[in-house]
């Protein structure tokens, strides 16, 4: 059993739960006495808030609380650019921003009381275009960007302008790079705006406490975080503040940081202490929480003409819309990884992360690493075409291996994993050295297409969580921690580890669902597909810490040295006497011997683990170790398309990952498909689409669509490369994010090669295509 | 306005008053607590809210409650008494085709619907009945896989 | 949210007829609700009064005979017509049609009357029953009329109803001899989505019909007999002047579903590859 635990496809701990229905989220919770929340939000992209009217929504019967910006002005609200109000103040800076919120008996008061508020807004001139944010004569978005608290010596806002983070990677010398280079090649890249699409939409509940304190109930990936930050933004100390997460319905980094929590607090208080729900519609999920950053992208890339890539000028400017709080980490993490998994020399990179007056930036799967490779990719297509050669000899040529260094500087060993591997195993699964099959028809062309990618954590240097593990009375365990499963299936993973760390059945092994700040040990935050690697480690101390106390006390009525104690199969013994032993049920609370003497108590093993030797990164250059892992990645992709109508279907496509070791395979592959079909939906029909003033057209699931069962591709291989990390739990490195990475360049470097068009701009739909078609 | 209703769900009769604007899903959910089905976005794009009505899968979220009066409701709830599960929801645990499970009842309403009505699906007709199901998490491969398995699976008891 | 709203539920025409004249405020009628619900969610549109259908026996009607042709009530749903073997034998652009109108779960509850009724531009059942030859039977307070479906349609979302009247089912030709019709949509995805443009074309050589009716391309579908055309031209000129003729009567716009160029383009090849399908050049 426990030998053979890692590894094995166990059954999802939380299935059953889901699967019958009996799983409750925050949507399904209802409080005694709980008032139902709405926020009226603005019409408009830019404009002042001349007045606001609330006087006759007051009045309604039924209303309990009415908050505007001018009641809640004093708080700010961010983790690393502190720039956010929890309501429009003064000014709305994007379509869809909360400026009024009510808490009323019911959602129909709620909604009428909304209707009865009368707002005078000025309209201004929206920025709109990320590359206008950037001169000199545009408007500007944040006029206080100066006075904005922010993580000194990790950010750096420009005030007076709209660059809320400008970050820099100087390595070698770019000049004597392109001055060496036989070929100089120069394109741009473009993807617009994309939404998580939880299938849970933002959910919170508060009820304001007596002595200034607050519980909230919310479907958030990281309850440390909303504490840390709610407890900043509002003023109250960490202990006042109990943040509990049941399950939660997706969250692909939409629901890192903070959302609702705090608007909720606010109401409840407002509200004399009666609780506050608010669900964000799924409207309010298109147009009034953040999303992905838009981004455009300059490459110059200098090569030889044997293709070895000498240098590499990069510039992002990152659309992060009205708010930058999370989107200045994004320009710096991606920025960080900007040349793709490919050893370059001499390197020029700046990312900006650019206010404009959009829907703003967030954390999303793969946090920038789909946007910036989606333009590493393509560039790298631009120079295999411009030198003739076979784009995988090219990128074969200039990949990552050990002994090679990064862009900031970190050096690679073997067991940093492999690119190569990933790169071979997709070529191998699509015959990429044999020829293309030919057409299904006269009017369609078939055409291969390979992308890279890596993406290691994007977090602080510093980043650390908890784990606890206690006995219970018939010998099972239960693990708590506060790293939040929403479908990762990562407490699964945990429960094999303990499994197999404590040798017991993994059944024996509850990992306790409902996390809360109260009871939980810390983590910093679910996100940045950290969680199995740290937690992974922290738990395995923790059984270390577990096992240790386990010997110490059965080394007494063993007679035996803890040296010579062996535990297995839920028994503890002397290794020599294995017919003579204690049960680990007789162990766990304490061992009580023949004459009634008891000893050692209530066994609790804790465990702790933080990222180890990372550093910042220097202002000027970049360099530093910002790196806890690698995870390096391929996909080949297979298209045919329709030459008349620019309809195309992927015919065949195959994916590799170098994850170090699967802790469940089943999950792996799911993360693997899941995460693959989301970069799918990047690539082929996803993006927020505005108006000329700023206004949101794609708010709903009619206008903004994501893939169906009948849109996947129908021939997938997920692959496993298994390149052990020498620090990571069993060997094991995240890949949680990765699968959707690179998916959009695959797909439109196989269309390049069917059609001979080069597309630099997401979606990829039809019409796209045949736009280029008609202008190649 | 308000009127009563009668209807059956998951095979109770019930009997009550409710708000002629209500839907059928806010009902299940509120009223009886049923809350195992779940709205992800009240506008019948999503299939969150799925349920079988008189044998037919539908979305609660497009039906006035009162439109329900005198109906067959199945709900996630039904499918299983504590323990004892259905092969669908067997097969979807077999399958890995649970992630973050906010879909999943939805899933599993559907894909029963289907079984019923075509006990063999094919590829396609496992696609097509679940095209209307949004699951941002799996992407949908093991879904499929577990509806085949659930349909093999009750093909063999016949 | 949905308004405060009066829910009746009629058991008959006349008393439906009735109910229309005396209510109070906005009225709609209520059959599978699929679009109504949606609009009265979203505060998109909100009547004081709500007219549900589904007890009238008279409109669950699904009848075809060889002289009269199809006769299919005002509460037939999508799925009714796809599970339909005489559906899918006499008329299967029908069963074309209503697969790519919507999501399964939509389609048990959606009436291909209320498709028509709703006129959007897009509405997926419409050119294939403008294609097939179809006649809305009208119902109102002065009585009956059938209205050519190719006249139902005077605007985007406004149909050529009046006052207190109401759809009792449309009448659908008999089916032509030897003819065979198929529908096209265009969408953002495969899976459901709303039309970015919806072609059915219907051909019999036998009997020398050619009729394309087009979805999404103007404020209500178009509707092209080209039968002429083909009895007097050779098929390649015949050919040539339909795709002329397409571009000519239609207007498309640009949203977010598709831009006015591609929309274009999605037209005509739909239109020639649907011809070659149903009247190929080596089949004259």
């Amino acid at each position: 059993m426990a030998e053979d635990i890692i590894g094995k496809s166990v059954e999802r701990i939380d299935a059953l739960a889901k699967v019958t229905g009996d799983a409750q989220y925050v949507h399904d919770l209802e409080l005694q006495g709980m008032l139902h929340a709405k926020i009226l939000k603005s019409p408009h992209a830019f404009a002042d808030i001349v007045s606001i009217d609330t006087s006759k929504a007051e009045k309604l019967p039924g209303v309990w609380a009415v908050l505007t910006g001018e009641d809640v002005k004093q708080y700010k609200i961010g983790l690393y650019l502190v720039d956010k109000t929890i309501l429009a103040v003064d000014k709305v800076r994007y379509h869809g921003e909360p400026v009024v919120a009510v808490a009323a008996e019911t959602e129909e008061i709620a909604q009428h009381a909304l209707e009865l508020i009368e707002i005078e807004y000025n309209e201004l001139e929206p920025v709109l275009d990320v590359k206008k944010a950037t001169e000199k004569d545009s408007p500007i978005v944040h006029e206080d960007l100066g006075e904005y608290e922010h993580m000194e010596g990790v950010f750096f806002p420009e005030p007076g302008t709209n660059i809320a983070n400008h970050f820099k990677i100087r390595k070698g010398d770019i000049d004597d790079g392109f001055a060496e280079a036989d070929h100089i090649i120069e394109n741009e890249f473009y993807l617009p705006q994309v939404n998580h699409v939880a299938m849970e939409t933002h959910t919170s509940i508060a009820r304001w406490k007596k002595g200034r304190k607050v519980k909230i109930w919310s479907s958030a990936q990281s309850p440390f975080a909303v504490r840390d930050l709610l407890g900043k933004g509002l003023g109250l100390p960490h202990e006042s503040i109990e943040v509990v997460v049941p399950y939660v319905g997706g969250g692909f980094g939409g629901k890192a940081g903070i959302h609702f929590e705090p608007l909720v607090t606010l109401l409840s208080r407002a509200a004399g202490g009666r609780p506050v729900k608010f669900v964000a519609s799924r409207e309010e999920e298109f147009n009034s929480v953040p999303v992905r950053q838009a981004l455009l992208s300059r490459f110059k890339t200098g090569v030889n003409e044997d293709g070895n890539i000498v240098a590499q000028e990069i510039e992002f400017l990152w659309d992060s819309g009205a708010n930058a709080d999370y989107g200045v980490n994004v320009t710096k993490a991606a920025g960080a990884a900007g040349c793709g998994p490919y050893e370059i020399d001499n390197v020029k990179l700046d990312s900006l992360t650019v206010y404009t007056n959009k829907l703003y930036g967030t954390a999303y799967r793969g946090f920038g690493h789909l946007e910036v490779l989606w333009a590493t990719e393509r560039q790298m297509e631009h120079v295999a075409k411009k030198l003739g050669m076979d784009p995988y000899e090219l990128r074969k040529k200039n990949i990552l291996r050990p002994g090679s260094r990064t862009i900031t500087g970190e050096k690679l060993y073997e067991h940093s994993g492999s690119v190569g591997k990933c790169l071979d195993e997709v070529a191998k699964a699509l015959n990429w050295d044999q020829k293309k099959e030919e057409p299904s028809a006269p009017h369609k062309a078939r055409g291969r297409g390979l992308a890279l990618l890596h993406k290691a954590p994007a977090m602080p240097t510093d980043v650390g969580a908890g784990a606890l593990l206690k006995f219970n009375e018939n010998g099972s365990v239960n693990l708590t921690l506060s790293l939040v499963d929403y479908g990762q299936g990562t407490y699964t993973a945990l429960a094999q580890i303990v499994a197999d760390q404590l040798s017991m059945p993994v059944d024996r092994v509850n990992v306790v669902w409902e996390n809360n700040t109260e009871t939980e040990p810390y983590d910093w935050q679910t996100v940045a597909s950290k969680g199995l690697f740290i937690s992974g480690n922290a738990v395995i101390d923790a059984c270390k810490d577990l096992k240790k106390q386990m010997k110490e006390v059965a080394a007494g009525p063993l007679r035996a040295s803890v040296d010579h104690i062996v535990l297995e199969d839920e028994k503890i013994y002397v290794n020599h006497h294995p017919d003579h032993y204690i049960e680990y049920k007789d162990i766990g609370m304490g061992y009580t011997y023949p004459n009634g003497n008891g000893i050692g108590g209530p066994l609790m093993g804790r465990g702790r683990y933080i990222a180890q030797g990372l550093t910042n990164m220097d202002k000027e250059t970049g360099q530093g170790l910002p790196a806890l892992d690698w995870t390096f990645g391929a996909h080949a992709v297979e298209v045919e398309i329709d030459k008349e109508t620019g309809e195309y279907e992927v015919v065949k496509m195959a994916s590799a990952f170098d994850l170090g070791r699967a802790i469940n395979k089943q999950n792996v592959i799911g993360q693997i498909q899941g995460g693959m079909v989301q970069g799918f939906g990047s690539a082929v029909m996803e993006g927020y689409q505005f108006d000329g003033e700023g206004h949101i057209r794609t708010n709903t699931f009619t206008d903004y669509k994501i893939p169906t069962t009948m849109d996947i591709p129908k021939d997938f291989t997920p692959i496993i490369v298994e390149t052990p990390q020498v620090d990571g739990p069993y060997g094991a490195r995240g890949v949680a994010e990765h699968p959707m990475i690179s998916v959009p360049p695959a797909i439109a470097n196989a269309i390049q090669d069917a059609l001979g068009i080069t597309i630099d701009e997401l979606p990829l739909t039809p019409e796209n295509i045949i736009e280029h078609l008609e202008n190649k | 306005m308000k009127r009563t209703i009668s209807l059956t769900v998951n095979n109770r009769p019930y009997t009550f008053e409710v708000d002629d604007r209500k839907t059928l899903l806010e009902v299940l959910r509120k009223r009886l607590s049923l809350t195992g089905t779940k709205e992800g976005c009240g506008e019948g794009e999503c299939g969150a809210c799925t349920v079988i009505m008189d044998g037919q899968a539908v979305t609660s979220c497009l039906i006035l409650a009162v439109e329900a009066d005198g109906t067959d409701i199945e709900t996630i709830e039904g499918q299983s008494i504590d323990e004892d599960i259905s092969d669908v929801q067997q097969a979807f645990i077999d399958e890995g085709a649970v992630q973050c499970g906010f879909c999943t009842p939805g899933m599993v309403m559907s894909t029963e619907a289907l079984l019923r009505r075509n006990p063999n699906p094919s590829d396609e007709d496992i696609r097509v009945a679940l095209a209307g199901n949004l699951c941002r998490c799996t992407g949908y491969y093991t879904i499929i896989d577990a509806v085949k398995n659930a349909a093999n699976k009750r093909g063999g008891k016949k | 949210m949905i308004r405060d709203l009066a829910y009746h539920k009629p058991d008959t025409i006349k008393e439906t007829i009735e109910l229309l004249g005396s209510c109070e405020g906005k009225t709609s009628l209520l059959a599978g609700g699929t679009d109504l619900v949606v609009n009265m969610r979203k505060d998109a549109y909100h009547p004081d009064n709500v007219i549900d259908v589904k007890g009238i026996e008279e409109l669950k009607r699904l009848e075809y005979s060889e002289d009269e042709g199809l006769y299919l009530g005002g509460l037939v749903t999508c799925n009714q017509l796809i599970f339909s073997e005489m559906i899918n034998e006499k008329y299967p652009v029908l069963v074309e049609a209503c697969k790519k109108h919507s999501s399964h779960q939509i389609r048990n509850r959606a009436t291909v009357v209320g498709n028509i009724c709703g006129a959007s531009p897009g509405a997926d059942l419409a050119p294939a029953l403008l294609v097939l030859g179809t006649e809305v039977d009208v119902v109102g307070p002065n009585g009956e009329r059938l209205i050519p479906l190719v006249d139902f349609f005077t605007g985007v979302k406004r149909n050529a109803l009046e006052e207190g009247e109401i759809v009792r089912g449309l009448k659908v030709a008999s089916p032509i001899k030897g003819y065979k019709a198929n529908y096209s949509k265009k969408a953002r995805i495969k899976g459901p989505d709303l039309s970015a443009v919806g072609v059915a074309g219907l051909a019999s050589r036998e009997e020398g019909v050619v009729r394309f009716a087009f979805g999404a391309v103007a404020p209500t579908p178009v509707y092209l007999d080209v039968s002429d055309l083909f009895a007097e031209k050779d098929y390649k000129a015949a050919k040539e002047e339909l795709m002329e003729k397409v571009d000519a009567s239609i207007s498309p716009i640009t949203d977010v579903r598709s831009t006015e160029k591609y929309r274009r383009r999605i037209a005509g090849v739909y239109t020639r590859r649907l011809l070659e399908e149903l009247w190929g050049e080596g089949d004259k």
